[in-house]
């Protein structure tokens, strides 16, 4: 499939360009498809959980950790450590901010809406449906 | 939860996002703009109550709402987001 469409596109300058550009999209795309599948409850956040860089994702760490997300079935990416990631992830989820939230491969949100949902028991309640809590 | 130190309301530029926000298709009936950078400019936090958010959920509001700021908000640090439905 994808062979046929590189012997069939007619370079020229300009559509070489927009070409290289989707390739290089749809490569990005696939990579964060697999991260976000890498684990039950994955955010994509400014630092790490232990060293958050930026507040709202210290906040949605505290958030998620106080709801008691078990750590086996969590994973979080540092945007900052790779500048396509922190570009990518913007375009793949349609969301401007970081951090973003996947719990089971579905877009929750960033920080205000699970600093809300978590205010209005919406999180816990999400949370114990996809089953993703430490185990009582 | 954590501490702003300074708010500064109606810098030209958050007055040129809130009548941004009001014109537009959301036809707001709540709309308030802070700039809670402290100084910088680029980060913000925005309260909107809309009719147009009354049958979808907090996901979908704030996509209208970053479709609105498309070409803003990629130039701002931060963005505090309150949607709300009228």
């Amino acid at each position: 499939m994808f062979n046929y469409l590189i012997k069939k596109t007619v370079y020229t300058p300009q559509n070489k360009v927009l070409f290289q550009r989707r390739f290089l999209s749809d490569v990005m795309r696939k990579s964060i498809q697999g991260a976000v599948e890498s684990a039950p409850v994955v955010l994509f956040m400014k630092g790490t959980p232990e060293f958050p860089a930026c507040r709202f994702s210290k906040l949605t760490i505290e958030l998620l950790s106080q709801q008691g997300v078990d750590p086996a079935k969590f994973v979080a990416f540092n945007v900052l450590e790779d500048p396509e990631l922190r570009n990518g992830i913007k375009e793949f989820s349609e969301w401007p901010t970081i951090p973003q939230l996947y719990v089971n491969k579905e877009f929750v949100g960033g920080c205000d809406i699970i600093t809300e949902m978590s205010k209005n028991g919406e999180l816990a309640d999400l949370l114990e449906k996809e089953n993703v809590l430490v185990p009582q | 939860m954590f501490k702003i130190n300074k708010v500064l309301l109606n810098t030209p530029y958050s007055k040129q996002i809130h009548s941004l926000i009001s014109t537009s298709n959301l036809k707001p009936s709540k709309c308030v703009v802070k700039d809670i950078s402290g100084g910088c400019g680029s980060m913000f936090e925005i309260h909107i109550s809309s009719s147009m958010f009354n049958n979808i959920n907090k996901v979908k509001q704030h996509k209208l709402v970053n479709d609105l700021l498309k070409d803003e908000i990629p130039k701002w640090h931060g963005l505090v987001l309150h949607t709300n439905k009228d």
